[in-house]
């Protein structure tokens, strides 16, 4: 079973390195969501935020031709956007008085409470995850998640697959997903306390 | 992972994260209009150092300007950021052109003195620097001051 979906994603980013901006655009729509989840995790004003975002995709577009490895490409990103977050926090940070004990990061985490940091979290690992299905999976859950519902008529339609495989296929979608790379090291990772420096620390 | 063990509350945590991620529309147009800036072939000045990323607080006082380095082939750029300005130099030293521009096609250029020192304004959003012109031109990856 192909754990990574990467064969598509390899030929989006070796046709927008030939200069097909209509490939960019699918890269965008793809991996869009992971750099908005991984900016908006780290606390910064929106002006800040949006600087962050245009940054990423201004140095994914220089780094195209050495990108060697699809699968590596979320992981990229989100470091990426990542880095680029917390950076601006600590070059800001300057102008503001900083308790001496608290670091600037931690500050700009303990803004969120614990339980909107645990779904924030939560909802970064599961985007990551469906991008490690195969399209056509990711496709159906998002497509049963549709709202208002579709009918398992449209579904069917919209798929071209038969009625009787979305129940198997959703069962086998989820399974899949659980294997996933992103969900196997967030689950490790599910007794790191909020706020508490943890990942966050460990990703500056 | 126990929480995800029921399919309908994997389903109904895979609903909240993509309604999360509900994207603004200004965010995208970025990403894709980004795609103008693709280079061929170019050849980027690496990062070699920047105290924003070293654990500098402890050894630097807060209202330190930021210092960055890059590297190319024997060729160094060193920057020093202040309020709202750039002041740099280019190693080996050299008179050459220095311009600074960012996504928005907004441009600053200057002509570094024989011993590669000049000094720049900045520009608002992501921004980058080139050095010299034409076939000579070295350029860094984009940066947030």
């Amino acid at each position: 079973m192909p754990m990574f979906d990467t064969s598509d994603v390899a030929d989006l980013v070796a046709r927008a390195r030939d200069g097909d901006q209509a490939a960019w655009n699918d890269l965008v729509e793809r991996f869009l969501p992971l750099v908005t989840s991984v900016i908006n995790r780290i606390r910064l004003p929106a002006s800040d935020a949006d600087d962050v975002n245009q940054t990423v995709w201004l140095r994914l577009v220089e780094h195209l031709k050495d990108l060697r490895e699809p699968a590596a490409l979320p992981g990229w990103l989100a470091t990426v956007a990542r880095n680029e977050a917390l950076r601006l926090i600590k070059v800001r940070g300057r102008s503001v008085p900083v308790e001496p004990e608290r670091s600037v990061l931690n500050i700009a985490v303990d803004d969120h409470s614990d339980e909107e940091l645990i779904r924030q979290e939560r909802s970064a690992a599961l985007l990551s995850a469906l991008q490690e299905l195969p399209e056509k999976r990711r496709d159906l859950l998002t497509l049963l998640l549709e709202d208002p519902p579709l009918s398992y008529r449209e579904i069917s339609d919209r798929l071209d697959i038969p009625i009787g495989y979305i129940g198997p296929t959703r069962a086998r979608a989820l399974a899949q997903l659980r294997e996933t790379t992103s969900l196997r090291a967030y689950c490790l990772d599910e007794d790191y306390e909020p706020g508490r420096g943890g990942r966050h620390a460990a990703m500056g | 992972m126990p929480r995800w063990d029921d399919d309908e509350v994997l389903m109904a945590d895979i609903g909240e994260a993509l309604a999360r991620e509900a994207v603004p529309e200004h965010r995208r147009e970025a990403a894709r209009a980004a795609f103008a800036w693709r280079t061929v072939d170019e050849e980027l000045l690496q990062l070699s150092y920047d105290s924003a990323e070293v654990s500098a607080a402890a050894i630097r006082g807060a209202d330190d300007p930021r210092l960055l380095s890059f590297e190319l082939a024997g060729l160094s750029l060193e920057l020093e950021i202040a309020a709202d300005s750039i002041w740099g130099q280019v190693i080996p030293g050299r008179a050459c052109s220095v311009t600074v521009e960012n996504a928005a096609g907004d441009q600053l250029t200057t002509t570094a003195d024989e011993s590669g020192i000049f000094h720049l304004g900045v520009l608002p959003g992501p921004l980058r620097l080139r050095i010299g012109t034409d076939a000579e031109a070295r350029q860094t990856d984009w940066l947030l001051l």
